[in-house]
């Protein structure tokens, strides 16, 4: 077996010289002939080298409930951010009439003051998309920002920077949900601005604690050797090392936040008439519970397929990231 | 171990002492108490509402109505809402209501999440594995009020009817004008507690059984398990004696830390239920602008989380006794 009996298949053009390294035959036992069929020994023998991230997203694409929730909530998301701009009607538009069950027209009925209810679901369901993103996005970004800070710099920073973050989990959070959606109103973002507030603390814990130890390491001393400045170090060395837990985190927050948004609109403190949210939707659904039971369940189903996809895709990502938690599934 | 312990329960009253100081000036500053008053039609002439202000103290300046109010903390008394009621004969009673369904739903809980993390853990990859953990996984994205909703229309409703009496109640604490002995009034508490309790219980059993299945796996590949089986120990005794002895300890520790915000988030469950509890005080304390209301509400709330923390931390120590050094 040399070198010369591996044929040159496209996926090996881009390793490096390393990997085309011939392996060791001592692998194979001595009485079989050498290369029974070229491509069969190269399968059995050659051992590719991939990279950290290769392997991250290798595992990922393996994990099938993961992949299958990314689909369903790619096409959730994708749909309820465009979805209430294809719809025939406007959530705001008054038909001329009202109190319709459901027709092929209107799929989910007419409500009593005769707004088509698929587009106030679908309304509903884009602001709550929304804030949810916007909620992820922001409290990733502060708790990333907090939680390197205080675990690089150590000592007075990290001491005040931790006992913010202690402030920030000792102040029941629904109570400053409420008082501020008093005071800034219920818009959408502004929502998601309050809602941000409160969840950044536990990722600043997390990433706090992985620079913590990160920061120990010999990369970390060389990079600094070489005259790297901290800024540097954080992004370009520490950061990319603790990337697994800041997007797993990121996940858990937009299933945690569009519970949050939809509890809140739900009850009335949250976006308010005439703008909807999926919350506001079941409130109203469960009034009419006799008469319009779709009303309720509809976006009730939206919020739980939105969450339990956003929570499997976070599994799969955390197995992907972490194979030390290996949990195969068949 | 107990200097940590008490640097960290000192750190906790300033953290607390700090955001009763932020709460108290955001109420004060943005909510003006009297501006229902004010926008009374027929206007109130100017006096009455001059008089008023006195009356609960907003002529004098907010750090010293504060320190007045820290100081009647200390000694337990929350001050007068803006009726002149003391907070303090509601927030007991309110508490207590609060605390019967908080309670009653972290014992459920964690007894389904024991025996369903014990289950799947010992079943790992059966389908009785997978059944649990999707159903966990469903209760984690479920929103509390969908999933009272639906107990409401469906369980308790139905339940009823078979019976043929209310059994299940699906709305308020207890009846009012209760007039029943003490066993009466029990049943009528219980009766009343079984929806809420449920629905509580299920959103946070979810997070609390995979984490016991994950504890339990753990333990389950340690090495002085491998012995207890390899000395011929039966298998029950490994299970309970070996094995979930042991992973209960983080368990313990997730339960204790997880009840303060099970005591918080209970505010959406108790407004389902139409309880008149805690979080139904806080909601009409910020609707009127009742500063001492809502700062009672928070004092109540942060000393919970702050005390189940300790237990946390404490427990750590004595049920791991590595950690105790």
């Amino acid at each position: 077996m040399t070198d010369t009996d591996r044929p040159d298949t496209p996926e090996t053009e881009d390793e490096t010289l390393e990997d085309r390294r011939p392996v060791d035959t001592g692998v194979q036992p001595s009485g079989q002939p050498a290369a029974l069929t070229a491509d069969h020994a190269d399968h059995e023998l050659s051992v590719q080298t991939r990279s950290q991230r290769q392997l991250i997203v290798r595992r990922f694409l393996q994990h099938r409930l993961a992949m299958v929730s990314l689909f369903v909530l790619v096409l959730l998301i994708v749909g309820s951010l465009v979805g209430g701009s294809l719809w025939t009607y406007d959530y705001a538009e008054q038909l001329p009439t009202f109190n319709e069950p459901p027709t092929w027209q209107h799929p989910m009925g007419i409500d009593d003051i005769g707004r088509d209810l698929m587009a106030k679901v679908l309304r509903g369901a884009q602001r709550s998309v929304q804030v949810a993103l916007l909620v992820a996005f922001l409290s990733t970004t502060v708790g990333t920002i907090i939680g390197a800070i205080a675990g690089f710099y150590r000592g007075i920073v990290d001491s005040i920077l931790m006992r913010i973050t202690d402030l920030f989990l000792v102040i029941p959070s629904l109570a400053v949900f409420l008082l501020l959606a008093r005071i800034v109103g219920g818009g959408w973002f502004q929502l998601a601005l309050i809602i941000a507030a409160f969840f950044w603390m536990p990722l600043a814990r997390i990433v706090r604690a992985e620079v913590l130890s990160l920061r120990e390491k010999e990369y970390v001393e060389a990079a600094r050797a070489l005259g790297a400045s901290d800024a540097r170090i954080i992004v370009r060395h520490l950061l990319p090392n603790a990337i697994g837990s800041i997007i797993v985190n990121a996940t858990i927050v937009v299933a945690v936040a569009i519970l949050a948004e939809t509890s809140l609109s739900y009850l009335g403190l949250g976006i308010a008439a005439p703008d909807t949210s999926l919350g506001l939707l079941v409130s109203e659904g469960q009034a009419a519970f006799k008469t319009r039971p779709h009303l309720f369940y509809w976006p009730g189903f939206l919020i739980i397929i939105i969450a339990l996809s956003v929570n499997f895709v976070g599994d799969g990502l955390r197995d992907a990231f972490d194979p030390r938690q290996k949990r195969v599934r068949q | 171990m107990l200097g940590f312990v008490i640097r960290r329960f000192i750190v906790s009253i300033i953290v607390l002492f700090v955001a009763s100081v932020l709460i108290y000036f955001t109420v004060t500053s943005f909510g003006d108490p009297l501006a229902e008053l004010r926008s009374r039609n027929p206007p109130v002439p100017e006096a009455v509402i001059e008089q008023r202000r006195q009356e609960i103290g907003l002529d004098k300046p907010p750090v010293e109505r504060y320190l007045a109010w820290a100081g009647d903390v200390v000694t337990l008394d929350f001050g007068d809402d803006l009726q002149g009621n003391p907070v303090n004969e509601v927030l007991w009673r309110r508490l207590g209501r609060t605390l019967r369904m908080v309670v009653a739903s972290v014992v459920l809980s964690l007894v389904l999440a024991v025996g369903v993390g014990v289950l799947s853990a010992t079943r790992q990859y059966s389908k009785t594995d997978y059944f649990f953990t999707f159903s966990g996984f469903l209760f984690l994205s479920m929103p509390v009020f969908w999933l009272a909703a639906l107990l409401k229309e469906f369980a308790a409703i139905r339940f009823n009817e078979l019976v043929g009496r209310t059994v299940i109640y699906t709305t308020g604490s207890e009846s009012p004008r209760l007039d029943a002995d003490f066993w009466g009034r029990m049943a009528n508490y219980a009766g009343h507690l079984i929806l809420p309790t449920i629905a509580l219980a299920l959103i946070s059993y979810a997070a609390w059984s995979r984490y016991q299945r994950n504890s339990m796996l753990d333990v389950m590949e340690s090495d002085y398990v491998k012995l207890a089986r390899a000395k011929g120990a039966g298998r029950p005794r490994v299970v309970f004696r070996h094995g979930l002895r042991n992973a209960l300890i983080p368990l313990t520790t997730i339960v204790a830390i997880d009840f303060g915000a099970v005591f918080g988030g209970a505010i959406i469950t108790e407004q389902v239920f139409g309880w008149s509890a805690m979080g139904n005080l806080l909601i009409e304390g910020l609707r009127d602008y009742d500063v001492n209301v809502v700062l009672a509400w928070m004092m109540v709330t942060g000393v919970i989380v702050i005390i189940f923390n300790l237990i946390a931390d404490l427990l750590y120590g004595v049920l791991d006794p590595r950690i105790r050094q």
